[in-house]
């Protein structure tokens, strides 16, 4: 009896320590023909991006008419602290999404610890998507764009001082009535443009203008449209595009300063483990193809660099260029960003090395 | 010690005592186990973390510089001595606040004294985040209604403003929320010193014609002295541990507190950083076991300044006079302040499209739509699930585990049982943040990342347990003291085992304690906010945590409709809480 008690028990531990590994893998078909049939086989997708209710369906509407039969359960996240959240839950075994939004910081988290799927050969299954969308290991790829602008309020805001370049930020007349965003996407994708040392020297004296510190951006716009501060120096285009729709008559004003740093603002990546493998690879390809992209342009976040886009548009007219920070990018983004943190003087911005 | 003692150490005789020892103690061993496991396994694992780098479960090696690197950051400094100077200052207040309360209710002629009691309870029933969004909206500098209203009347005084006079983003605003939060708890930990002091030197005060006041600051405040030391202290600790309003309104000012710091360093702040995160977490529970250490020794002499004698008639009650009203006046301004005024304007945002200040123009967009909407999301329905679930776990697991620890802490002689009881003191003094990220710690990690609860409910739920055990202990021991061990010894000698004896005899004659426990943990877990934050997932989010998401996401009307719901729920559970307790105080005294 001892001894059956000892085999049942093994068997359980067993069973709960390799359970990951003993998880069936769903088939991923070869051609775009073979995952159509799989994916409409599936009959759903699980989605986790930074699509809210309303951009969900005017992004994912061309998709449900190509594809009635794939439903799409679409979960909205936002912010580095939910990627990261993402990234642990993935790590214990949580796989809750079949295709998920990987914002930079935790790329090479997620290639490095195995959690993603594949890589894929993106370009040989859906001919239409540009190189440039695609990451170097073939994990993800680039559906969305962030472009960072300046934003304020257009009736705080006298008319001689509209921010026209980044280094009116600097001026003493907005010292504590402007926001800055704690995570530093914007400065660093300044340092594409500036290098590293204007954009440490701007990071310092963009801190002597004892900006009003915030993490995120809904949040901080909403302060901005409600009066509560003039200005946020470095927002995304397309958060100020939703509080638009939403509100066409707030008072949010954009304004593009010569060089307006752009980057893959939403990438999106099969999840090891995902239950609808196809129909996420199928749902990726189509957001990325030009049909997908010119869903994304209507939200804000189209690319800056197709021609005719809203962006590309607005840009030109006020002789605004982008400046895109590259997929290969990533580590010397991060290593700026440790950098401006600590110039800042906020967690996260000291660099440390493990005793060897 | 000789060598052959040292090898009669490992003799088969000696092994086979200790097993034998611990066969006849296995309920104490597999309880001490348990709480081993969920309690100080996670901490050793956190204090290991912070000599890591890199994400606890991909560590990249060990290293002294996350100490180096923590201590040498500015914000730390700031963020410790924000800390400290809040909590101070809003212990303050809130000591003289429930001082003064406690004094009308227990000592004076003030009318409806019934109704001031249940306006000094119902605060309890509004959650710490609940009461900070709320006066964030009446208080915001430029757009806050109680601003909007104090700019109108001050110009008519020909005073022009264009934003403030007052500003909730600021430290003071930590101050006067910490502040008022804190009375109900204070007034509670006092009141009975109030009701029950000896008042002959009261007496004697007066016939030497000393006036009331005089009366109150010279004897009455000095002989109570020692009830309020402590109480402040308490306050000054619960206040060290503040999360909710340093959150929703000091970290938009960039004001950190050590328990915002741990939450943006490891959350909100991008690259994460958990090295730099456990730093903080470690130093936060040393500097807060050291204040226990602190309490527990004030208490322990406590007794040298008896004030309560066994002599048996009541202080004399003091005639306010023409100050009766305006007496209750102050419970009523401390309700309005503490849940009408948060209630109101919350409930005013939740009918609302987006939010604007109220106004006869804002009036024409005013509907229900919101909780149609609430309750039509598809998610709303697994939250509301989770939060039952979680509130009803946690509230039955931890008091059958304060169950069972109490009785074998009161009721036998195994040895150690005073350390375990020790051991569930312990999580008292650490605060829910650090109780969380542990758990992130320990649950990503091998031995325990093997059971995978990291994400679900029950991670969220043990690590309610942990925070809230303390209390149930307390509550059982003194519970089970007060019951005839002579009940359960005739139990034994009709051949019913211990479990029989306990389930049969013990539980049942503890109900009220167990019941009053019970409610209390259910409804602390419903409020709860730390922990379901830096536990959630999509899997086990609760009420709080999407009440949050939908603010931090700058949609205030839902997270004002979930908040208003929330507070309809809590308030009849605390009603029925004080019910059962004031039965349990019954029952004690």
């Amino acid at each position: 009896m001892k001894t059956f008690r000892l085999k049942v028990a093994v068997v359980f531990l067993g069973t709960i320590a390799f359970a990951p590994a003993a998880w069936p893998q769903a088939r991923i078909g070869k051609t775009l023909d073979e995952i159509v049939k799989l994916a409409e086989k599936e009959g759903k997708v699980r989605i986790a991006s930074a699509l809210d209710r309303d951009e969900e369906s005017l992004v994912f509407h061309g998709f449900q008419q190509k594809y009635p039969k794939i439903k799409i359960e679409s979960t909205r996240i936002t912010g580095s602290d939910s990627r990261e959240k993402l990234f642990t839950e993935a790590l214990a075994g949580l796989v809750e999404y079949d295709v998920t939004d990987v914002s930079s910081e935790v790329q090479e988290k997620f290639i490095k610890a195995g959690l993603l799927a594949g890589p894929f050969h993106w370009r040989a299954l859906f001919p239409n998507v540009d190189e440039k969308q695609v990451s170097p290991s073939g994990h993800l790829v680039a559906v969305g764009w962030s472009t960072h602008i300046i934003a304020y309020n257009s009736s705080l805001v006298p008319a001689e001082r509209v921010p026209k370049k980044w280094e009116d930020c600097l001026d003493p007349y907005w010292r504590g009535k402007f926001i800055v965003d704690t995570r530093p996407k914007t400065l660093t994708g300044l340092g594409v443009a500036w290098g590293e040392e204007r954009t440490l020297d701007f990071a310092a004296k963009l801190k002597n203008n004892q900006p009003v510190w915030k993490r995120g951006q809904t949040e901080a716009l909403t302060q901005v449209a409600a009066g509560e501060y003039a200005m946020i120096c470095g927002s995304y285009y397309q958060s100020l595009h939703r509080l638009k729709r939403r509100d066409p008559k707030t008072k949010l004003t954009i304004a593009f300063p010569p060089e307006v740093p752009a980057s893959v603002g939403e990438a999106l990546a099969i999840l090891k483990g995902a239950s609808n493998p196809n129909a996420a690879l199928l749902l990726t390809g189509w957001l990325a193809s030009p049909e997908g992209q010119k869903a994304y342009d209507k939200i804000g976040r189209g690319s800056p660099f197709v021609e005719g886009g809203e962006k590309w548009t607005l840009m030109r007219n006020v002789g605004a260029k982008a400046v895109l920070r590259q997929w290969e990018d990533n580590a010397a983004e991060e290593a700026l960003s440790k950098k401006i943190l600590a110039v800042w003087g906020l967690a996260g911005g000291a660099g440390r090395k493990a005793v060897q | 010690m000789p060598a052959s003692t040292k090898t009669a150490a490992f003799t088969p005789s000696r092994v086979f005592g200790l097993w034998s020892q611990v066969r006849s103690n296995l309920f104490l061993v597999l309880v001490t186990a348990f709480l081993l496991l969920l309690i100080l396994v996670p901490l050793v694992r956190l204090i290991l973390s912070s000599f890591q780098l890199g994400h606890p479960a991909m560590p990249e090696g060990w290293t002294l510089q996350n100490y180096i690197a923590a201590y040498a950051l500015p914000t730390f400094y700031r963020a410790l001595g924000t800390t400290v100077v809040l909590s101070a200052v809003s212990t303050l207040i809130t000591l003289a606040i429930a001082i003064l309360f406690a004094w009308l209710v227990e000592r004076t002629d003030m009318p409806f004294r019934n109704l001031a009691w249940t306006l000094i309870l119902i605060p309890m029933a509004i959650p710490g985040v609940l009461f900070a969004l709320g006066w964030a909206l009446l208080l915001s500098p430029k757009t806050g209604t109680m601003n909007i209203v104090l700019r109108a009347a001050l110009e008519l005084f020909g005073v022009r403003l264009s934003e403030g006079p007052l500003n909730i983003y600021s430290l003071g605003g930590l101050i006067f929320l910490d502040g008022l939060r804190g009375v109900t708890t204070i007034f509670l930990m006092i009141v009975g010193a109030f009701r029950m002091m000896d008042p002959s030197l009261e007496e004697a005060a007066r016939v030497s014609r000393a006036s009331p006041a005089g009366t109150f600051f010279q004897v009455t405040l000095p002989v109570l002295l020692p009830a309020v030391l402590t109480a402040g202290m308490y306050e000054f600790v619960s206040s060290m541990e503040s999360f909710e309003a340093p959150l929703a309104v000091g970290l938009p000012a960039g004001i950190f507190v050590l328990s915002t710091l741990i939450y943006f360093t490891v959350r909100l702040q991008a690259p994460v950083d958990y090295g730099l995160g456990s730093v903080f977490g470690v130093t936060y529970m040393v500097l807060l076991l050291f204040l226990l250490w602190a309490y527990r020794r004030a208490v322990r002499y406590g007794e040298r300044y008896t004030t309560v004698t066994g002599k048996g008639y009541r202080p004399r009650v003091i005639a306010l006079g023409k100050w009766r009203y305006p007496a209750l006046g102050m419970f009523l301004i401390y309700f309005v302040l503490t849940v009408l005024a948060p209630f109101a304007i919350l409930f005013w945002a939740s009918l609302l499209p987006s939010y604007r200040p109220p106004s006869l123009e804002a009036l024409g967009v005013v509907s229900l739509r919101n909780y149609w909407e609430i309750f039509s999301r598809p998610h709303f329905l697994a939250v509301v699930g989770n939060t039952l679930v979680l509130m009803a776990i946690a509230a039955s697991a931890t008091m059958l585990l304060a169950f069972f620890v109490s009785w074998i802490v009161v009721r036998t002689k195994v040895r150690g049982r005073a350390l375990l009881d020790s051991l569930l003191f312990l999580p008292h003094s650490i605060p829910g943040i650090v109780v969380a990220l542990a758990m992130i710690m320990a649950y990503l990690t091998p031995p325990l990342s093997y059971l995978k609860i990291y994400g679900t409910l029950w991670i969220v739920t043990m690590g309610l347990i942990v925070t809230y055990i303390a209390f149930g202990t307390r509550l059982m021991n003194s519970s089970i003291i007060q019951i005839q061990k002579e009940l359960e010894e005739a139990a034994y000698v009709c051949g019913a085992t211990s479990t029989k004896t306990l389930l049969a005899i013990t539980l049942p004659l503890l109900f009220p304690a167990f019941a009053a426990g019970w409610i209390w943990v259910a409804v602390h877990a419903l409020r709860a906010f730390s922990i379901p934050l830096m536990l959630a997932s999509k899997r086990n989010e609760v009420f709080s945590v999407l009440m949050w998401q939908y603010w931090s996401d700058g949609d205030v009307a839902l997270a004002s409709t979930l908040g208003v719901l929330l507070m309809i729920t809590l308030i009849p559970l605390t009603l029925l809480m004080r019910r059962f307790i004031v039965q349990v105080s019954g029952q004690q005294s």
